[in-house]
């Protein structure tokens, strides 16, 4: 039997990823705090939001396993964005459209723990990449510089996104199957 | 979103995001040259002359605080003016597309978004974020305590924090998204296309049609002198 | 939709037989039961007993949402609703859900009233009638916001959504769950309005002394089976009558906590004025009021989760805890906490581990699981558990650190009347071979009286009245009481 690539959402799967997607903004809160830092320290945005997107949009996809859900949860988490910085809005959703794409890829789908894991584990990085570009692109220079200036920096900040992003994904995996085996996170 | 902020007469929502858009990629593009300071005031005028009063006061001291910084950053980094000016013509282009955000809410957005035949489904995912992002926070609150209460709120056991944070937390947002879905489905919405109803459409008028005009003329006029 | 002198049935169930799929066990087992339009009719039974799976049955939940295997006919409004889709059940049956803050998606009041109608297709014109109508009719402003409504009105605001539809038959799920007497009493009332203006309204709930002044029928479900109940003050004796305190006093004379004219100020609003009273060690004290009063954050304040803004609360545990301090991990393990929703407390694997986790061994854990009576729970993840066993078990792994203080917050609700009269046993055994000191905040008459040797009755952040027995009685029976 073919397995489905593309299955529909049910309003039970929409409601969980937007419910989902909310309260990994609430725990996202503190990036405002640190948003003026950018210019001075590569990535710090990033850094301070990587473990708690990467867990719950898990525990999102985990529960949810079907081509589209990553870029539905970023739709809903991007709302914000949309209403304060608009090309940030399009920035998050061009970064979960090239991850879908590359899942969809790689895995055909969601079905597998590593394709969850895979995802989460590029989708943080991929930001701090989508940063880069968006900076390029309206000749940012002095944010260009902090890239070069200090490439320690940039590099030890870049290898902890990735493994804040690794560490969240794997708590979810772990968490999500947990409450599965025990009939809590229905399928 | 802050309520108190909303205008009165609010702009047409998609105008308002499109108009946010223009003016950053215009305001970041012009940034280092001197007619951009121009614009962002012509355009705060014209914001401020459409409704978007209390937004319009309510980002002048945030652009504020942010363009001293930023520009004293790139200052000590760069020690050159012109890229300083570039600094705060970008926080401005960026505070100021901020103001349709802030003047409008949420629920004249989403319902201009379901006039314009975008699924249903996602207009309602949307409304859920929005309005659930407040008691969420509440939750988490709530967990931290009980993990107070149960001696498990220490980082130095680290197995302990994480489980008594993160497993009650998720088992609530299953509770909730459970409860909702069904709440929603037992008062007639279906995620299939079905025919439906708009209780307060969001219309265009003769104003939202010149304000994006306005914009579109600063903005083109911007880009080409 | 009476003919004839004959009430019209709104809903019937003829020979209804169901269990959910995967499970063995038959929730229902040939039951017949109607629901008569003009009628308030209220289903009663113990927990478990299959109360919510037959509001899902009458409202498509089930098979819509949730599968099973049933056999016989359900009936609404005279139709059969096999096969039928939710969207179209839900034209005939408005169904308002349990918890009713976590229903509300919109940031006005109206806004989320004219959501059901346009779903329903309802012209703006007819919403804006409908929304119109509910609003007088729940005692509700169009123009609020969602977000400041109190908890009795977000319950009133989502069953004005439901009547808003204009259904007919209208299903409520324990609606009294966390309001006080007042909000049951407003919400009730409007209720019997709808059924006497020919709704056929049906509602499931454990509190019947709140309930049954107002109802038409009472139906009992037990066994899978439902039977109309003929008497119903008999009913109610052996439902909700009050239980009796037998434990022995425990009260010395030595105060533990004392409380020096405190306050408490958030966001701007005085949740408590000016609190003064002392607790005594070995000592069941209950806190009386009403939602808002400011009983919950008392509680708080006394488990050291928040300081007050004002005055001082002074402990006399032990000197090494200080004065003015935020709670420490032992702390927590000599003032045990259990708070309203019990699943925020549960985090450990199995319930073995999460009783063992604050207790000194392995061997007093098995004691209290003993105790508690939740040893065949010992390999099931807590998280798994129902809402009934999820409380115990919380209970019971907070009273595994022996603490000597036990601060309850609402410890009943949603409890039927022999799973809280078990509770109650448990709590009052460990207060009698331990000599701990409990503070409790409930609503429910039905046990309040069985936690107490001194109450205090808060009205508006003061204590309006200390006493005994008398003032609870006093509190759940009489109107003079209230200023």
């Amino acid at each position: 039997m073919k397995t489905q690539i593309f299955e529909s959402f049910k309003v039970t799967d929409v409601v969980f990823l937007a419910v989902i997607s909310a309260v990994t903004l609430c725990t996202s809160a503190v990036m405002p705090l640190v948003v003026s830092l950018q210019p001075v320290v590569f990535g710090i945005a990033n850094l301070v939001t990587s473990l708690q997107i990467s867990f719950f949009f898990t525990v999102g996809l985990v529960k949810v396993r079907k081509t589209g859900a990553l870029f539905i949860m970023s739709l809903f988490m991007g709302l914000f964005q949309l209403l304060m910085a608009p090309i940030m809005f399009f920035s998050t959703l061009s970064v979960s459209l090239v991850v879908e794409l590359l899942i969809l890829i790689m895995f055909r789908g969601y079905k597998k723990n590593c394709a969850v894991f895979t995802a989460m584990v590029l989708y943080n990085p991929l930001g701090l990449v989508s940063n880069v570009l968006y900076n390029l692109l309206f000749g940012r220079e002095t944010a260009l510089a902090v890239l070069t200036r200090a490439p320690v920096v940039t590099v030890c900040m870049t290898v902890a996104v990735a493994a804040l992003s690794v560490t969240g994904a794997l708590l979810g995996i772990k968490i999500s199957g947990e409450l599965e085996k025990s009939g809590v996170l229905k399928k | 979103m802050n309520v108190r902020l909303y205008a009165e007469r609010p702009l047409y929502p998609l105008f308002g995001l499109l108009s946010s858009l223009l003016i950053a990629i215009t305001g970041l593009l012009a940034a280092p040259h001197e007619n951009c300071i121009l614009f962002l005031g012509s355009v705060w005028v014209v914001f401020f002359v459409f409704g978007c009063r209390r937004a319009c006061l309510a980002v002048i001291p945030y652009a504020a605080v942010l363009c001293a910084v930023f520009s004293g950053i790139t200052y000590a980094v760069s020690r050159d003016g012109i890229s300083s000016y570039a600094a705060v013509n970008r926080i401005l282009a960026v505070s100021i597309a901020v103001i349709p955000g802030l003047a409008v809410s949420p629920v004249q957005m989403v319902r201009n978004f379901s006039m314009l035949k975008i699924p249903r489904i996602i207009t309602l995912g949307m409304m859920i974020t929005l309005n659930f992002f407040p008691l969420l926070g509440n939750e988490i609150r709530q967990v931290r305590k009980a993990m107070k209460t149960r001696g498990a709120d220490s980082m130095a056991s680290p197995r302990i924090f994480y489980r008594a944070f993160f497993i009650p937390l998720v088992v609530r947002l299953v509770n909730i998204s459970d409860t909702l879905a069904l709440s929603v489905q037992t008062r007639g919405f279906t995620s299939g296309s079905s025919a439906h109803s708009v209780y307060k459409p969001v219309r265009v008028r003769f104003t939202d049609v010149a304000f994006i005009l306005l914009i579109l003329g600063l903005c083109a006029g911007t880009v080409f002198l | 939709m009476c003919r004839y002198g004959i009430l019209m049935k709104a809903v019937e169930f003829i020979n209804v037989t169901f269990s959910y799929e995967g499970s063995g066990a038959a929730v229902l087992d040939t039951a017949s039961f109607c629901a008569e339009y003009n009628q308030l009719t209220v289903l009663a039974g113990f927990s478990g007993a299959g109360k919510s799976t037959v509001l899902s049955l009458i409202a498509g939940i089930i098979p819509n949402e949730v599968s099973g295997n049933m056999c016989g006919e359900i009936l609404i409004a005279g139709e059969n609703v096999r096969g039928k889709q939710l969207r179209g059940l839900c034209r005939k049956v408005g169904i308002v859900l349990q918890n009713a803050e976590l229903q509300i998606i919109h940031p006005y009041v109206e806004d989320e009233i004219a959501f059901g109608c346009e779903n329903c297709n309802f012209s703006p014109a007819l919403i804006e009638e409908c929304v119109l109508y509910s609003c007088s009719t729940m005692k509700l402003n169009p123009a609020w916001e969602t977000g400041t409504l109190s908890g009795g009105q977000k319950q009133r605001l989502i069953t004005a959504a439901v009547l808003a539809m204009k259904q007919k038959i209208i299903v409520l799920d324990e609606p009294l769950a966390n309001l006080d007497r007042d909000g049951t009493l407003l919400l009730m009332t409007e209720l019997r309005k709808l059924a006497e203006c020919g709704y056929a309204v049906l509602i499931v709930e454990h509190r019947l002394d709140m309930v049954l002044p107002f109802v038409d029928t009472v139906w009992d479900i037990r066994s899978g089976k439902l039977f109309r109940v003929e008497n119903k003050m008999e009913y109610l004796k052996s439902h909700a009558g009050c239980i009796t305190d037998t434990c022995v006093q425990k009260t010395t004379d030595d105060v533990l906590f004392s409380l020096e004219h405190v306050g408490l100020t958030a966001a701007k609003r005085q949740i408590l004025k000016d609190i003064t009273f002392s607790i005594r060690k070995g000592e069941r004290v209950l806190l009386l009021g009403e939602n808002g009063c400011g009983k919950t954050t008392l509680l708080r304040l006394l488990a050291r989760l928040s300081m007050p803004t004002k005055g001082k609360i002074i402990q006399y545990l032990d000197t090494s805890f200080g004065q003015n301090r935020k709670g420490s991990r032992r702390w927590f393990s000599e003032v045990g906490v259990v708070y309203q929703n019990p699943a925020n407390q549960l985090f450990m694997p199995t319930v073995m581990q999460e009783i063992a986790y604050g207790a000194e061994s392995e061997q007093y854990a098995r004691e209290i699981m003993h105790l508690f009576r939740v040893e065949h729970l010992a390999e099931r993840h807590p998280q798994s558990l129902s809402e009934g066993q999820k409380r115990r078990v919380t209970i019971a792994s907070v009273a595994a650190s022996n603490p000597r203080v036990f601060l309850l917050d609402e410890p009943t609700v949603g409890q039927d009347y022999s799973g809280l009269q078990e509770m109650i046993s448990i709590l009052n055994r460990l207060h009698e071979e331990n000599g701990n000191t409990m503070i409790t905040v409930t609503h429910d008459l039905r046990c309040a009286e069985a936690v107490c040797d001194h109450a205090v009755y808060i009205i508006n952040g003061f204590v309006a009245e200390e006493g005994g027995k008398e003032l609870v009685r006093r509190y759940f029976t009489k109107d003079d009481i209230r200023h």
